[in-house]
């Protein structure tokens, strides 16, 4: 549980500090209906998970289900870096 | 003041908000009007693309106006769909009367005449199609701006044209209303059938007008003529061998010129453009290309690269589809090479323009791509394309120069700045600030530009319009602007800036808040640093490239 509240906590920081937004970001806030994660901010956002959260991530993980909120990222990044780990 | 300054501008800018205010002012007395297609509720959601009558390639009149061969097409392909979208398809007849339901508004309104330019501020989507086409059928001046336009810039262009008009859809009217206000109308379907349209006597009437970044950093209103956007189409539909069974997936904004071409080229041979796909998830454009069996693609060189790299981009690619084609910066060599291969035996087609040539100046044909890689090609068939010197005459092959072009697709000019279009505009000859070589047989090779624009995920940009967009809101301050490059990202931008009053301490949290509030993503700057002293170098000139540097080495986006 832990480890995701980092997680979230800072994917919350690069988003806010990358997009245009507002308002205080959420972990539950929708990026795609708030249009925040447009095609750049995906660019940017995939760089740095790859780079600062060392995880890889193929086709089938850029999908809406798994981006659509903080939340549901920082739950991937998790998933992604305990399979690493075992 | 109202409320809802305090959403905007919470920082601590204060004694700077009249400027701001007064924009806002001006702003919220435009008359805002909404059309959205559900309120509409017009016949023609119902499409029919099997006739054998919709076989038969309609080939554009060269010498008719936008607004009418568009009215030609309309009524000629009356069921066949325009646009597909997940939800809905929309038929030329659906356009047509969105477009008639637009124009008939205009013509009512005391304030417009034929000529007067009319903002819009619309997504990619079938109500695009009803205004910019009702538009021109009033014969006003369709002036397309993104819909997450910095405030700074919209009023900027509704000052410069003396919009009395901005025409949207009513979730960004909704989105924006802090900026446009609240009163927005919206407009129903009419309830008789409207007269048929004047059209302008000649092609040289303007069509629209899109504002881009100039080499001095302030926007340039583009003046383009129906005889512009109707011969740059032709080209287009010619060498990319458009037939009546085109299906683009069209992503790009119809609001820049690599989009509109898109468009235009679609719409003007009856062809249908599929719309609503998310390129933040590329694997969605492969699954929409296949399931609504589209034949093309069109996209800037980040798109091409991220769909490389993140997809199965070419294997069970359907075989609708014909050609992909790239624009709005290079691709490097080695994804050139990679897409053409992966998308085999759809060809690929590497294009080069600027907003001032409409849309298109060159591009290279798919089967001399390996031969000649890295080229744009020789030029429009009948138009000019040359590379020359300081004196303007042609380099000889392999000596680098400048690109300048000739032909009916160069614009009249920029809007209200007949010294700037006298600097870009000589004898006829568009000088478009792109450096190249050229070699024997004439094929040109990009290599930079020769003025400080910036191309970033394909949107063109000048440090300056940052620059200037910080220090009018923050006093005694002084921000440079650069641009570095992301390893496989493209050019991002950094942001120094620096206190130019000891006593005035600066955040870059507080310009961080305000760039995201107001600015679009591609104008975000990525990395902020508040620094004592900018650099200089051996002449003492502030040091861009080492600052540029600096932002590369301690870039957040990517591992060291």
């Amino acid at each position: 549980m832990e480890i995701i509240d980092t997680i979230e906590h800072e994917l919350t920081g690069f988003i806010a500090k990358r997009a245009q937004v507002d308002y205080p970001l959420k972990p539950d806030t929708d990026l795609l209906e708030e249009g925040i994660l447009d095609s750049l901010m995906m660019m940017d956002l995939v760089a740095h998970l790859e780079s600062q959260h060392h995880v890889s991530l193929g086709d089938r993980d850029l999908s809406p289900r798994h981006f659509r909120t903080v939340s549901c990222l920082a739950a991937l990044v998790a998933q992604k870096q305990d399979s690493l780990n075992h | 003041m109202n409320s809802t300054e305090n959403i905007s501008f919470r920082t601590d800018t204060s004694h700077q908000m009249s400027d701001l205010d007064a924009i806002k002012v001006s702003l919220h007395s435009l008359s805002v009007i909404a059309l959205g297609w559900k309120n509409l509720n017009l016949d023609g959601t119902s499409t029919n693309d099997s006739c054998a009558e919709y076989s038969t390639f309609l080939q554009p009149d060269p010498a008719t106006t936008l607004g009418e061969q568009f009215l030609k097409i309309a009524q000629i392909r009356g069921s066949y769909p325009a646009v597909i979208t997940p939800e809905q398809s929309f038929s030329y007849q659906w356009i047509l009367e969105a477009a008639q339901t637009v124009r008939s508004h205009l013509e009512n309104d005391p304030n417009f005449q034929p000529g007067s330019p009319v903002a819009m501020m619309v997504n990619n989507s079938p109500e695009y199609l009803g205004i910019y086409y009702g538009i021109l059928l009033a014969q006003g001046v369709a002036v397309p701006l993104p819909p997450d336009v910095e405030i700074d810039r919209l009023a900027f262009v509704v000052d410069a044209c003396d919009i009395t008009t901005l025409m949207t859809t009513p979730d960004i009217a909704r989105r924006r209303h802090t900026d446009i206000g609240k009163k927005v109308k919206q407009i129903n379907r009419l309830s008789s059938s409207p007269l048929p349209p004047q059209f302008p006597d000649s092609g040289e009437d303007l069509a629209t007008i899109l504002f881009t970044s100039g080499s001095t950093g302030a926007p340039k209103g583009v003046m383009l003529s129906h005889k512009n956007l109707m011969s740059n189409s032709l080209s287009i539909i010619d060498y990319l061998e458009l037939d009546s069974t085109e299906r683009a997936l069209a992503v790009l904004p119809f609001c820049h010129t690599f989009g509109n071409s898109v468009l235009q080229s679609h719409v003007l041979t009856g062809n249908t453009l599929v719309l609503g796909a998310n390129i933040a998830f590329p694997g969605s454009i492969l699954q929409m290309m296949e399931q609504y069996e589209c034949t093309s693609f069109s996209a800037v060189p980040e798109v091409f690269h991220f769909l490389l790299t993140r997809t199965s981009l070419g294997e069970n690619q359907s075989p609708n589809l014909r050609y992909m084609s790239v624009a709005g910066g290079a691709l490097s060599k080695k994804d050139t090479v990679t897409l053409s291969e992966r998308i085999h035996p759809a060809k690929l087609f590497v294009m080069y323009g600027q907003t001032e040539a409409t849309a298109r100046i060159s591009y290279l044909p798919p089967d001399l791509l390996t031969e000649r890689l890295g080229s744009v090609g020789t030029g429009l068939k009948g138009h000019e394309l040359q590379v020359v010197n300081h004196q303007g005459e042609p380099v000889r092959p392999g000596e680098r120069g400048e690109i300048r072009t000739r032909g009916p697709n160069i614009t009249k000019g920029y809007w209200k700045d007949p010294e700037t279009t006298a600097q870009i505009i000589r004898q006829g000859w568009l000088y478009t600030g792109d450096l190249a070589t050229i070699d024997a047989d004439g094929f040109v090779y990009p290599v930079g530009r020769s003025n400080a624009l910036l191309k970033i995920g394909g949107h063109r940009f000048h440090p300056n319009e940052l620059e200037t967009f910080i220090q009018k809101r923050f006093t005694s301050t002084r921000a440079v602007v650069v641009g570095y490059e992301c390893s496989h990202l493209g050019t991002r931008l950094a942001l120094y800036a620096k206190s130019e009053d000891p006593d005035h301490v600066i955040s870059s949290d507080a310009i961080a808040a305000v760039c995201r509030q107001q600015l679009p993503t591609h104008k975000i700057p990525t990395y902020i640093e508040i620094l004592d002293e900018f650099p200089l170098n051996s002449s003492m000139k502030l040091d861009r490239p080492a600052l540029s540097q600096r932002a590369s080495q301690r870039n957040i986006l990517v591992a060291h």
